[in-house]
């Protein structure tokens, strides 16, 4: 990659091409130099871009699966932010050859990566090679330094998460719930995930089955239930930490509108501890009213 | 600007989840949440884009778990530099959607499976109505006013522009398959990029 500001008239015949993200590495990096050289090729080069959006917002929209979701808002708790790049970013050069985000510890999560040869070329907003760990900004590692364990470590969490998800124990009650609610259980599980002493446990439940997962470390679980019965409106699910001294309450949910439904039960977890889930009135009640419609006892 | 009510109509476009109560947020407003991490945000972009992203994903790469797995990453991506997203470069939704293109045609790219993928094309293009998401009024507008500027360009500008844009071809293979020299395809790209850009009123 040169710097100098000698380059290929012929490359700003590119600019259709390359808006269309159908020029090759060599061919991008030549179109970009002559963009830089020149005020006209960069004013083409935005109108462009934002012609071939509009090209991408006449597709037909494709809903998501509601499992996608869920995945990302447990990924992105443990995925840090990059800090914000300097000024005058678009003026540098964009570095062909070095992935942008390969050394990110979330490459190593079950989203398979690609190459990247077109997204890591200059698109103005997008990350830089400089954003490597070794050349992060201060910002950026302080960001990084508030997760507690090593990220790759978090990231092998994050992968466990989807694997979970994709092993299909994992829907999600995101009908229920508000959004941070949803976001606070996604992160919980993943934290439930990433400890060391994880544990997990399934029996069947029903048609489906149900599994516990703990971190005795953490002191929290979750329940994740396939095929959840729907009760009626007045009526909802409690979970409970029951021990020698009692039961005590760990939260209400819904059954998801999807196969599967999870909690993350409130309070600590404590050795010994068994899970039980009862019906209650809506709201919840202080002790069990019901006969459980399951219990989970980790060895 | 007719572009810039056009992408404001899109950005409006919500999922049919009731609004929170206040005044809603642009996806800029809400980028500009999400780049000091707020996860709350984050999900609102989500669900008022993600059809969006995954349907231009979906297009490209036509395997539909694939497309999801892209789209994922493309989202991570918009969280990790949402900090990077200058407004005053352009609206969020094609800031995202340039990226989903990019990430789409890369793994058309890094794919060993092409022939799959052209087989699958083929499939694709004999059905009909292959997605059947309820649209809003605006994205059938703008369907309608792209659609119009496609036919007004010249037949071979659209054929080229299609097989790089919708099929994810470079500009090489795009003159493989029409069996013309790269030089056109090159030629026919810009002159039908500038001819939609006129057509639809982008002007920076």
């Amino acid at each position: 990659m040169t710097n100098d500001d000698s380059f290929d008239p012929g490359a700003q015949e590119l600019s259709g091409a390359y808006a269309l993200d159908a020029v090759s590495p060599q061919e991008s990096a030549d179109f970009e130099k002559a963009r830089r050289a020149s005020a006209d090729v960069d004013r083409e080069a935005d109108e462009f871009a934002e012609t071939a959006s509009l090209l991408g917002l006449a597709t037909t929209p494709v809903t998501p699966s509601a499992r996608m979701k869920s995945d990302l808002m447990a990924k992105i708790a443990v995925t840090p932010q990059r800090s914000a790049s300097p000024s005058h970013a678009a003026d540098e050069p964009a570095t062909a050859g070095v992935a942008a985000d390969t050394s990110d510890a979330v490459q190593a999560d079950a989203v398979t990566t690609t190459g990247g040869d077109v997204a890591r070329r200059g698109l103005r907003h997008l990350p830089r090679p400089e954003d490597r760990p070794g050349a992060a900004p201060a910002a950026s590692r302080g960001r990084l330094s508030q997760f507690p364990r090593p990220l790759r470590y978090l990231a092998a969490a994050a992968a466990a998460v989807v694997l979970f998800v994709t092993g299909g124990l994992v829907g999600t009650s995101l009908t229920g719930g508000t959004t941070a609610n949803v976001n606070q259980a996604a992160s919980a599980l993943a934290d439930i995930m990433a400890q060391d002493d994880a544990q997990k446990l399934s029996q069947p439940m029903g048609d489906g089955t149900a599994t516990l997962v703990w971190s005795g470390s953490l002191g929290r679980s979750a329940v994740l239930v396939e095929d959840l019965p729907a009760l009626s409106d007045d009526k909802v699910y409690e979970a409970w930490y029951i021990d020698g001294s009692g039961a005590r309450a760990a939260g209400t949910f819904r059954p998801s509108a999807d196969t599967a439904t999870w909690h993350v039960l409130d309070g600590t977890m404590t050795s010994g501890s068994a899970v039980g889930v009862t019906v209650e009135p809506e709201g919840g009640s202080e002790q069990p009213t019901t006969d459980p419609v399951l219990v989970m006892k980790p060895a | 600007m007719q572009t810039a009510v056009m992408l404001e109509l899109v950005t409006t476009y919500r999922t049919p989840e009731p609004a929170p109560p206040g005044i809603e947020s642009t996806l800029e407003g809400l980028m500009e949440q999400i780049a000091h991490g707020d996860q709350e945000a984050f999900s609102e972009l989500y669900d008022r884009t993600a059809p969006r992203v995954l349907g231009l994903v979906e297009r490209v790469l036509v395997d539909h778990s694939q497309s999801e797995e892209v789209a994922q990453e493309v989202f991570l991506e918009i969280w990790k530099d949402a900090a990077r997203f200058d407004t005053r470069k352009g609206k969020a939704l094609s800031w995202m959607l340039t990226l989903a293109h990019r990430r789409a045609v890369d793994r058309v790219r890094a794919s060993q499976s092409g022939r799959e993928r052209d087989e699958r094309i083929g499939k694709r293009d004999a059905e009909t109505g292959y997605d059947n998401v309820s649209e809003t009024v605006e994205i059938r507008i703008e369907h309608e006013r792209v659609k119009r500027a496609m036919a007004v360009i010249s037949e071979l500008q659209r054929e080229a522009i299609s097989l790089a844009y919708y099929g994810g071809y470079s500009q090489r293979e795009v003159a493989e398959i029409l069996a013309v020299p790269v030089g056109t395809v090159k030629t026919r790209l810009r002159d039908g990029m500038a001819r939609l850009r006129d057509e639809l009123g982008v002007a920076s």
